[in-house]
């Protein structure tokens, strides 16, 4: 009975720890849902074309929600960690990091990630990461990690930035003095007073993180070989191939909408004054 | 003390041979004479304002520089602007006499072998004393490179952003002016346009047209993106200006455009458009350096096969030095590197001085120093 549940759990993958699990089952939802792509669109010539831009917009969508989600996760930790106390050191220093990391151009950052990677976190770690090779899945973490890392960078620095700024002039402002004054205890003058009014700037800037990237894309999946969008569209270019350029770009341009959309829906319903504002608008 | 303290910098900085750094200083050192000495002529010959307050009052520190040259400490009290400022004097010497800076000819080949940090070492040498950045596999040394590069880089630059100023003044002034369809059209068109990467509408340009065709090709693929930040700025300013009541004034005395213009709008937005130049500029250096990883660029093939550009031999450029060296990271990483390094230096320097100028030209500030 022993071994036959053992040999269960082993085969489904539930001796894994829970975030190995929840990964692995993701990827094979992801790479199952392309392959039935591949499949149901392998009839024609333009299916071909349209399964091999849909084949790209995965591996790109992947790489893009990863860098978006640890830079925008990051940046809010150490915008909050720094811009708590606005006038302080630490304040300071993440302010002129994050304004250095969103001007340093993505190329220079891709070159010292690789470096780093193969020089120093490679022997260190003892993982051979795959930087260039365009033969290993999109969802294999040592192919994904380090292109992931340099579309963060820029992210990261500005959800940075805007966290400390706002916080700077929430912290401040006279309804949380006012809060403060009459004896509400911080906990709940962080949760109802400061942090529903930096969430607004904060989401804002988690959607211009996604322009951030995405203007990023070409020359990152140029550098690592990474045969999604950008490096496509690269292609498409150089090759004069109208059709595949532009279902690329509308594959792009749908993308950005959604995004848009979903934060602009999310912003309504975080600020009561946006919806208000939209419907004096309409 | 201060002021004097910089150029005994310079000067000593120069001896030790730092010399991007000394260089920097020295132009900071002769801007901060400069206006010193014109600060004082005019205070000399101007009548005193009237005040709400004491100047005391509203600039409480009583230093003597202070007293003697408040424009002095408002540049000396910039962080952003002295770095930029800095950084920008360095570019501009190496831009006007680069063999000044440079230790050696951008063609100066060393000797096939050489004693590096004790080993015998062959071409490419790596970052060295003889060589601070390192050399190109033809043994050229990529400091000196970069010296003589900045030039025709930054010419490529000022062409581009000259080009973008000059749509989006003309189009922000024209759609905050006129208003109604026309300028909402205008705008829209700002909105479409922004909504293209610019690296992208360059390559897609460049390579439609062939960057065999040269400079022209690059100055309208580069020149044509971008712009519509500069117009919303332009077309915000403008509509501000015209709602002002001066304004009516001048319109009711029959002011003819080109003096509205020259009187009323280039004074009121030249504080938001000199930032907005340094930041075009930089933008501008940014996509033509994505541009030179990706192969497209004007200037000598350095490294690699790169079928896509155009090769002119012997014209050194920033983003032709970076062409075709992805793969050389893994074995002579400064080749990439350094070019990379200029660029990322440049733009920092440029965002830099935009932010230090904003500071410096903002009128609630000018408010307080009157």
């Amino acid at each position: 009975m022993v071994f036959v549940l053992v040999s269960f759990f082993s085969f489904a993958a539930l001796d894994q720890p829970v975030l190995r699990q929840l990964y692995t089952s993701l990827a094979l939802v992801g790479t199952s849902s392309v392959n039935l792509f591949h499949f149901l669109t392998n009839f024609s010539e333009v299916g071909d074309r349209l399964a091999d831009v849909g084949l790209a917009y995965l591996r790109s969508m992947v790489l893009l929600m990863l860098s978006v989600a640890l830079g925008s996760g990051m940046g809010l930790l150490l915008g909050f960690a720094a811009g708590m106390r606005p006038n302080s050191p630490q304040a300071t220093v993440a302010s002129a990091v994050s304004f250095v990391g969103i001007l340093t151009p993505s190329f220079l950052t891709a070159l010292f990630v690789m470096l780093a990677f193969v020089r120093y976190i490679s022997p260190f770690v003892g993982i051979r990461f795959v930087l260039l090779s365009p033969g290993v899945s999109v969802f294999d973490v040592r192919r994904l990690l380090a292109p992931a890392i340099v579309l963060a960078v820029r992210p990261l620095a500005y959800v940075t930035q805007v966290t400390i700024s706002s916080l700077q002039e929430v912290i401040y402002s006279d309804h949380v003095r006012t809060a403060h004054s009459k004896g509400l205890p911080p906990r709940l003058v962080l949760s109802r007073h400061v942090l529903r009014n930096v969430a607004l700037p904060v989401l804002t800037s988690i959607n211009s993180s996604f322009y951030f990237s995405l203007s990023s894309l070409l020359v990152v999946e140029w550098l690592f070989n990474w045969s999604g969008i950008g490096l496509r569209l690269l292609e498409a270019v150089s090759k004069r191939d109208a059709e595949t350029a532009s279902y690329l770009l509308v594959s792009v341009g749908l993308t950005m909408l959604l995004i848009n959309t979903g934060v602009k829906i999310a912003m309504r319903h975080i600020d009561p004054r946006e919806a208000a504002s939209d419907a004096v608008i309409s | 003390m201060q002021t004097a303290a910089v150029p005994d910098a310079t000067i000593w900085w120069l001896s030790q041979g730092w010399f991007l750094l000394g260089g920097a200083l020295l132009i900071v050192a002769v801007s901060l004479s400069l206006r010193q000495w014109g600060g004082s002529l005019i205070r000399a010959y101007r009548p005193r304002r009237l005040t709400f307050g004491h100047p005391d009052e509203l600039m409480p520190a009583t230093g003597s520089l202070r007293k003697l040259a408040p424009g002095a400490v408002r540049i000396l009290s910039n962080a952003p602007l002295l770095a930029g400022l800095a950084i920008s004097g360095a570019l501009l010497i190496a831009f006007v006499v680069p063999q000044v800076l440079a230790p050696y000819g951008p063609e100066d080949t060393g000797k096939t072998l050489q004693l590096i940090r004790g080993k015998i070492t062959a071409r490419p040498f790596p970052p060295s004393p003889p060589y601070p950045m390192g050399t190109d596999l033809r043994g050229r040394d990529l400091l000196s490179r970069i010296l003589f590069g900045a030039r025709k880089t930054l010419t490529i630059c000022l062409a581009v952003a000259a080009l973008r100023l000059a749509i989006g003044i003309a189009l922000g002034g024209i759609s905050g002016w006129k208003g109604g369809v026309a300028g909402q059209q205008i705008m829209s068109l700002g909105t479409v346009s922004s909504s293209i990467p610019s690296l992208l509408f360059a390559f897609v340009f460049i390579l439609a047209i062939g960057p065999t065709h040269g400079f022209g090709v690059f100055l309208l693929g580069l020149g044509l993106t971008g712009w519509a930040e500069l117009t919303n700025t332009v077309n915000a300013a403008v509509r501000w200006v015209k709602s002002q009541r001066y304004m009516e004034g001048a319109l009711a005395i029959g002011a003819t455009p080109s003096h509205i213009a020259r009187r009323h709008l280039l004074p009121n937005i030249m504080p938001q458009l000199l930032p907005a130049v340094a930041l075009e500029i930089s933008a501008v250096l940014l996509t033509l350096g994505e541009l030179g990883f990706l192969g497209i660029f004007i200037g000598e093939r350095y490294f690699g096969n790169v079928p896509q550009s155009i090769t002119t031999a012997g014209v050194t450029e920033w983003a032709g030095m970076l062409a075709g060296t992805r793969l050389a990271l893994f074995q002579w990483p400064w080749l990439p590197l350094t070019p990379a390094l200029a660029f990322m230096v440049t733009i920092l320097g440029l965002n830099l001085l935009a932010m230090g100028l904003r500071t410096y030209l903002d009128p609630m500030q000018s408010r307080l120093r009157n």
